[in-house]
């Protein structure tokens, strides 16, 4: 039972280190200033960048997987809100405004992320 | 690992078991509306389940099989590769953390679904070839760890139920 007890403490050590890293890393990474551009990336190319203050639609299309994704922007943030991949995790992920944020959607090999 | 009859419908029954509570897990809108892609993971009760009670070569089974066959059912290849990366990471560390023997089942479920994670993102950082979506890793690995603590506690409480049970 006694080494039971210590084991759960490790446990609350460990836990609480992860939180800790985790928390630190949530700072260091949102830096939460309003981003003013949205890069487009496909494959892992920049493929187009367009400015977060005029509203505009695209149609995203991925040659090499045969996917497309529509890209919205309005009122200085970005969503993807129509996609023809099975899961739909991009257009769940809804609209995103500050620097450094991301919408993935991995069936395309696509990332939309904010830059300042 | 001897594989006998008894073993094989063992496993059998373990990996139809992950698959249902995968299944089921899909079935259930995301809890984060930002991340949709977090998850409870439920099939890992299965695989900690499996890796105390019948080793690692065991578990590896039943983890590979079922997140193949669960591409195959219910998702996409491509998200195959995804859940491979992960779910062998997650195994990999669970069975290292297990035999160091300071922590409980739950210190292993946690570093478990943390490692899910990042091995599922480092795999998409190398397919896409996009360091940005590193960014995700300090909220996934926050929900992981809250997810991994009742996955584990589950577990723990399975394992000890089912602790006469001799197979």
């Amino acid at each position: 039972m006694k080494k039971f007890g210590k084991k759960i403490l490790l446990d609350f050590i460990l836990i609480l280190l992860i939180l800790a890293v985790s928390a630190l890393g949530f700072v260091f990474l949102n830096k939460n200033g309003k981003a003013k551009t949205v890069v487009v990336s496909i494959n892992g190319q920049d493929v187009a960048k367009y400015s977060l203050n005029v509203d505009t639609e695209v149609l995203l299309n991925s040659p090499e997987t045969n996917g497309s994704n529509t890209l919205k922007i309005e009122n200085s943030t970005a969503s993807i809100i129509s996609a023809d991949c099975p899961d739909q995790i991009c257009q769940k992920t809804g609209a995103i405004k500050n620097i450094g944020e991301t919408i993935v959607c991995l069936p395309h090999k696509l990332v939309v992320r904010l830059e300042g | 690992m001897k594989l006998n009859i008894k073993k094989i419908t063992l496993l059998g029954v373990f990996t139809a078991t992950a698959l249902i509570l995968s299944y089921i897990e899909a079935l259930i809108p995301p809890i984060f509306a930002a991340l949709p892609m977090v998850k409870i993971g439920l099939p890992n009760i299965v695989i900690i389940f499996v890796l105390y009670k019948l080793g690692f070569k065991s578990a590896l089974s039943v983890s590979v099989t079922r997140v193949l066959m669960n591409g195959l059912l219910f998702g996409n290849a491509v998200a195959v590769i995804y859940s491979l990366a992960g779910a062998l990471l997650s195994l990999v560390l669970m069975a290292l953390i297990k035999k160091i023997n300071a922590f409980s089942v739950v210190a292993v479920s946690v570093l478990g679904a943390v490692a899910h994670n990042l091995g599922q993102v480092a795999a998409a950082v190398i397919i896409m070839q996009t360091a940005a979506i590193f960014g995700l890793v300090p909220a996934l690995s926050i929900a992981a760890t809250l997810s991994g603590i009742i996955i584990g506690l589950v577990s723990a409480t399975t394992i000890k139920l089912l602790k006469n049970i001799k197979i």
